[in-house]
């Protein structure tokens, strides 16, 4: 945990918030990460040994400012920092690498989350790729907000589970190895989820449970994958702030907006 | 800037994962890095702990001299004996150069050489 007053990097993260741009416009944002922007990336716990292309990443500051850094809880979970084609990226190895944010995110009715990133392979059966979820949400799928994930048995097939409500999307061809953007809302009335331009909606729930849990990327089922970046609200962005942000995760990634 | 040049996997059975651990920390690496439950059938209770990382040349020349050093270097600073003994009698690691293994491969590989397999994780 970082202490209070002064935090590793927090001059690079004021200088990385200016380009921002449009996101930093967002209301509501209560986590946001750009692998891109290096000046948010350490290879140390300590936030003292900047990490560049090809270093091992143990933090990755939260360019929102609220503090929700994302940490590899040791240096053999690091995943490695990557570039090329001027795309930049996280790569986790699907055997322990993971990060988990310092500070937890209370459970909203209204929740927006928006991420690119690739699957490498199918290393585990149910690779997670960023989940807002307590320890056991199998056991209590009450506690998912999102659980973003796949099947090894469905490889077409992206899910995001927000409590026991699944949004769905087949992309007709297997998940590996290709970038997704993928954003997508839950509120008590409707929910939406938009992968590569393909949509699936659905009608909203009530959470039954809304205790504050850390957003982690990777999961603890250790996904192979690329993490091209995210961001995260709580109130649901307009529809142009959305086509916005679908374009800014095709840019990180290039894939589709 | 530390330079890895190697891809390694690696286990330990439980009861020296933690020491192991230690050793592998007094090198300069830090945190749990043994955190993936491993057993003969997939299923709790873990029998063995791993993981796979990045790693330099001068880190596994140490391993590979447990419970001794490379002539040269000299003794990390908070190794303990009985530590690095334990790396010798029971640490398995398994290494190619970097590019050329694929991580999620070479542990699965490493493990099914030992009979062992991952335990499912029911976190997400």
């Amino acid at each position: 945990m970082l202490g209070l007053g002064f935090s590793p990097g927090s001059a690079a993260l004021m200088a990385s918030a200016a380009r921002l741009g449009f996101l930093a416009t967002l209301p509501g944002v209560v986590a946001s990460y750009d692998p891109s922007d290096l000046s948010t990336l350490f290879q140390d716990a300590a936030g003292t040994i900047p990490a560049g292309v090809g270093d091992p990443v143990r933090l990755m500051l939260d360019k929102s400012g609220l503090g929700r850094n994302m940490r590899a809880p040791s240096d053999a979970a690091r995943p490695i920092l990557r570039s090329s084609g001027g795309l930049f990226w996280l790569e986790a190895d699907g055997v322990d690498d993971r990060m988990i944010a310092d500070d937890g995110i209370v459970f909203s009715q209204t929740v927006y989350t928006a991420l690119a990133y690739r699957l490498l392979s199918f290393s585990t059966q149910y690779p997670a790729i960023m989940s807002h979820a307590a320890p056991n949400p199998n056991i209590d799928p009450a506690t998912r907000q999102p659980l973003i994930f796949h099947d090894s048995a469905n490889p077409t097939k992206l899910y995001t589970t927000y409590g026991t409500r699944p949004l769905v999307v087949d992309i007709g061809t297997s998940v590996v190895g290709v970038d997704l953007a993928v954003d997508s809302y839950f509120t008590t009335s409707a929910s939406y989820k938009n992968v590569n331009g393909i949509t699936v909606t659905a009608a909203g729930a009530t959470l039954t449970n809304t205790a504050p849990e850390a957003l982690r990327i990777f999961g603890d089922t250790k996904s192979n994958a690329r993490f091209y970046g995210a961001i995260r609200t709580h109130t649901i962005p307009t529809a142009a702030q959305q086509s916005q942000i679908r374009q800014w995760l095709a840019a990180k990634s290039g894939g589709t907006a | 800037m530390t330079v890895f040049t190697h891809r390694i996997a690696f286990f330990a059975p439980v009861d020296h994962a933690e020491a192991c651990n230690r050793a592998a920390n007094a090198f300069g690496r830090s945190g749990d890095n043994f955190s993936v439950p491993l057993s003969a059938e997939g299923v709790e209770p873990a029998t063995h702990l791993g993981g796979s990382t990045g790693e330099t040349s001068a880190f596994l020349a140490a391993v590979a001299a447990a419970p001794d050093l490379p002539e040269g270097m000299e003794w990390p600073e908070g190794l303990a004996v009985e530590d690095w003994q334990a790396v010798a009698d029971h640490l398995v690691l398994v290494s190619a150069p970097v590019g050329e293994a694929s991580a999620p491969l070479q542990f699965s590989e490493m493990i099914a050489a030992h009979g062992l397999k991952r335990i499912a994780s029911d976190q997400a």
